[in-house]
């Protein structure tokens, strides 16, 4: 029997009722009396200089009340690493569905009608759309100056088309290669995916009388949102208010600025409320995918199957800005290491400009590219040395106590246990009685830190007993709200039913970096915990004065405060509650804030030009999926799909195993189909029905599982989960081609042509394997 | 407005009459005019489901249908599932069982689930993969959605019997 009464139990989503009725209101919805319509003029080519924009016909147009272009904003660029970029384009264009105008008027038919008039003359101008050529050459520079931008870290070392590049070492590789029997060298290929979350991005703004700005916007982090605006408008946070309502998913794809400064300029400029909203083409277009990534890998192994040194080389594309594909490089050069004892490594990570769509995050934060990498190769490892995948993978192993390159301690490890529990799951050892014709076993793993920024909370009583809590990050779907009553309503010592919570308010909640990095069970539930415990330890002690008791002595269960010792001496919260605003004149407030301890064991010497900070904890998953290909037609199907998690104690056991079901599907459809196809510059396929997103008709059950962990750092021992469960996948599935038919993808997506391709053809090219002979 | 038209409906079991443009879709008609937001939209080119709606108990994309073509037409929408036969059940099924993330694709996820319940009383995994391959949904992996579906069928036959 668990001790606890909230946490550990499967309560459903607290907004569950309300969105089965359609009733969730999201940013989506909202309209406001007299508001107006945005759209904005994108530009028709990858790169060129802006000659001349003639808006008059827009302008003349009945029903339009405003038209701005990039000259109308103060000239602040802003970025979450380099600020690099204007709300709208300014002078050049560089990327094809560069917003360049925005009109607003009265309905969206007439916006859209003004946009299709505004003549824009450009000359157009040589474009860089490779990166290994935007690396080589210098006569494209996508920005004239990188170097003079203003940065968030001055270590961002950045030059040319480089927006940046870090270095990740520790041992020493020359030596460690020179111990391995055997060297792998392989390149592999991850594409631009969006994230396809359903609520395409949206916000309203209006701006009051005195000039206060209100947003409402389908946003991860609103206090970023409120920085940012803050700073292009040069006006004070406490003029800014960034309400996040219910967001209809994000999975990294909604923490960048992207429409809120055009919204509130234009509210401004009309005094009026203004929408914008993506149509999903632009959403294709121009919203920020996860960005491309070319991984090569080098990695020394000895016979029997131990790693004894890496070199790595990331290139992720950015797209014509860094955004936060600048921390998706940093994250993926930490990440290509995987959990393993790696005791020679050294990664170069590169962030580099292009005139394409600029990349942004995607869940994992640049681990699912390095994870499809690394995972892929100790596959080819395995199978050349002749070692089970699955025990190359345990010999390897981090375990407790085991430092990153960073040197952050992983101090909370069950990774192995999510080994052994795929495998005892699939009868991993006896797979090959199961095997049937085109039928492959495969097996990845994957590690993600967990933790980022500041979080804080605020707990109150109502006169009732009843508890609100007050948080300031949004839930984007995963669950986060209804995890955190429980961890409210755990540390309170009251039932989870009288907890209500208020949510992504910049101005009536404390400020919490917000959705993103698994971050927020760990990071805002600690805040909460903390939180909680606060009003506890006062509501025990106003219980205390009015029994003529010992705090000490006072427990709090079942919404009761009674004496440990003394049966029937006790009072009810509700009405200590209530006393409190007789006897201190206000209810009982408990606040909490929450900052990860990192950094104190950073080992400086090892991390060049390395703006992150390491993260306090880490989670840990093995998934096995088997295929069945058809070797006709090249099409994949997976049939079975197992994942096992490391995710510390579990909060609620219902929502964990729907993550994982929902990120693993997400994995295998990134895996077979997902990919965002660029000619000329331009993203091709810019619809649905061609931007192939797997449905429910072509994807398997998922069978989740979580080991029996426990994390320290965590409220109630607890870790993230959001991230972990799409990571392996898509290694996991190539592995499994491989095992069923011989052919190695070292390319997503896994598509019917490129397998079909792969039967006729050069079987598992981009690759090599040699003998050391040094 | 110049060139409007008039549309009669039934919604969710009310008359209900508005003036359009004759190239408003009907997912905007309702969204708009009739302020009914729990129909979502997404795609509007009837590829993501997100805006299923039923027109004369028939599921279809809003987003393809011209509002002047419901004219004279019956239309339910995720506010009036729970008064049809079994939706309260079903809509609880999604609720109880985590079938619910972000929501966004919930309300068509819903209304797909609903007609092809009304259609067969005891469909299969299959079956119900099938009718819901029209609805995308990006955080549930499909599994708890389908589950939901199959448990709430098999409520509603015993509460047939």
């Amino acid at each position: 029997m668990s001790e606890y009464t909230a946490i550990g139990r499967s309560i459903p989503r607290i907004d569950a009722d309300s969105k089965a009725n359609g009733k969730t209101r999201y940013a989506f919805d909202l309209s406001l009396p007299n508001m107006l319509y945005a759209k904005v003029v994108r530009a028709q080519c990858p790169r060129a200089r802006i000659v001349k924009i003639d808006v008059s016909k827009a302008r003349a147009l009945a029903g339009v009340r405003a038209v701005i272009s990039g000259k109308d904003f103060p000239a602040t660029l802003y970025g979450p690493f380099l600020k690099d970029e204007p709300p709208l384009a300014r002078d050049c264009v560089r990327y094809y569905g560069e917003p360049i105008v925005a009109v607003a008027a009265l309905d969206e038919e007439t916006a859209a009608k003004a946009v299709q008039s505004i003549a824009i003359e450009y000359e157009e101008l040589p474009s860089v759309l490779d990166p290994e050529k935007a690396l080589a050459q210098s006569t494209v520079l996508v920005h004239d100056a990188v170097e003079g931008y203003r940065v968030t870290d001055p270590c961002i070392r950045r030059y040319g088309n480089v927006c940046l590049h870090t270095r990740l070492h520790r041992g020493e590789v020359r030596q460690g290669f020179s111990k391995a029997d055997y060297i792998f060298e392989d390149t592999f290929d991850i594409p631009m995916i969006h994230q396809m979350y359903l609520e395409p991005h949206v916000a309203v703004a209006e701006v009051d009388f005195s000039g206060k700005v209100t947003v409402w916007t389908s946003a991860q982090q609103p206090f970023v949102v409120r920085s940012v605006l803050g700073e292009i408008f040069d006006l004070p946070l406490g003029q800014i208010r960034i309400i996040s309502p219910p967001v209809g998913g994000g999975f990294g794809g909604k923490e960048e600025v992207l429409l809120e400064p055009i919204c509130v300029l234009l509210a401004r400029l009309t005094n009026r409320p203004v929408k914008m909203a993506l149509t999903l083409e632009e959403e294709l277009v121009a919203g920020t995918p996860r960005p491309a990534t070319k991984v090569f890998l080098r990695t020394g192994v000895t016979r029997d199957g131990y790693i004894t040194a890496r070199q790595a080389r990331l290139v992720y594309d950015a797209g014509a800005y860094a955004k936060h594909a600048a921390g998706e490089t940093c994250f993926g050069a930490l990440t290509i290491a995987g959990p393993y004892r790696i005791p020679n490594i050294d990664v170069e990570g590169l962030c580099v400009y292009t005139n394409k769509v600029p990349s942004g995050c995607f869940r994992g934060y640049g681990c699912s590219q390095s994870t499809f990498a690394s995972e892929s190769q100790l596959d080819l490892v395995a199978r050349r040395l002749g070692i089970d995948p699955l025990e190359l993978r345990l010999r390897n192993a981090v375990e407790p106590g085991d430092c990153e390159v960073t040197g952050q301690p992983m101090l909370s490890v069950a990774f192995k246990e999510t080994l052994q529990k795929a495998a005892e799951v699939t009868d991993w050892h006896h797979r090959e009685r199961q095997r049937r014709a085109n039928h492959g076993f495969g097996i990845a793993c994957a590690y993600k830190g967990i933790s980022a920024g500041a979080s804080s909370a605020v707990v109150k009583l109502n006169e009732d007993g009843t508890a609100t809590v007050l948080t300031g990050v949004s839930d984007i779907g995963t669950g986060t709200s209804t995890g955190l009553v429980a961890i409210a309503a755990e540390s309170l010592g009251v039932d989870v039913r009288t907890v209500t919570l208020v949510a992504s308010d910049t101005e009536s909640t404390p400020y919490d970096l917000g959705s993103v990095a698994s971050r927020v069970l760990h990071d805002a539930g600690n805040a909460v915990r903390l939180a909680g415990s606060d009003a506890r330890r006062q509501l025990i002690a106003l219980a205390a004065e009015r029994l003529g008791a010992n705090p000490d002595d006072l427990v709090i269960a079942g919404g009761l405060v009674s004496h440990r010792a003394r049966p029937g001496v006790a009072l009810s919260v509700s009405e200590i509650a209530s006393l409190a605003h007789v006897r201190i004149g206000g209810p009982i407030v408990g606040r909490g804030s929450y900052l990860a301890e990192v950094g104190r064991t950073r080992n400086e010497a090892n991390m060049e030009n390395f703006p992150l900070s390491p993260m306090p904890t880490y989670g840990f998953a093995t998934q096995i999926v088997e295929v069945i290909v058809d070797d006709a037609t090249g099409q994949v199907r997976v049939s079975r799909a197992v994942s096992a998690h490391d995710a510390g104690r579990v909060v609620n056991p219902l929502l964990v195993q729907a993550q994982i079901e929902g990120g693993m599907v997400m994995g295998i459809s990134l895996a077979l189909a997902e990919e965002l196809i660029v000619q000329d510059g331009r993203v091709a396929n810019s619809n649905l029905a061609d931007y192939k997103v797997l449905t429910a008709a072509d994807t398997p059950r998922i069978e989740a599982f979580t080991v029996e962990g426990s994390d320290p750092s965590g409220p109630y021992d607890a870790k993230g989960m959001g991230e972990l469960p799409v990571l392996p996948t898509a290694a996991a599935i190539a592995n499994a081609l491989d095992d069923a038919i011989g052919v190695r993808l070292r390319a997503l997506p896994m598509t019917p042509e490129r397998v079909w391709m792969g039967i006729r053809g050069t079987k598992g090219e981009g690759g090599t394997m040699q003998r050391n002979s040094t | 407005m110049d060139g409007e038209v008039t549309v009669s409906l039934i919604v969710n079991g009310e008359a209900a009459q508005i003036r359009v443009r004759p190239q408003k879709t009907l997912l905007d008609a309702i969204r708009l005019d009739l302020a009914l937001t729990g129909t979502k939209k997404c795609c509007d080119t009837g590829d993501c489901g997100a805006c299923t709606i039923l027109l004369d108990r028939v599921p279809v994309a809003s987003c393809l249908i011209l509002a002047v073509e419901a004219d004279c037409h019956e239309v339910t929408t995720i506010e009036g599932l729970n008064g049809l036969e079994g939706g309260p059940l079903l809509q609880r099924s999604f609720a109880t069982s985590g079938a619910i993330q972000c929501g966004y694709c919930t309300p068509g996820m819903l209304l797909s689930a609903w007609s092809l319940l009304h259609e067969r009383k005891s469909p299969t995994e299959a079956d119900v993969r099938q009718a819901l391959a029209g609805n995308l949904c990006r955080c549930t992996g499909y599994l708890r959605i389908v589950d939901a579906v199959i448990s709430a069928a098999a409520a509603l036959a015993g509460e047939d019997e």
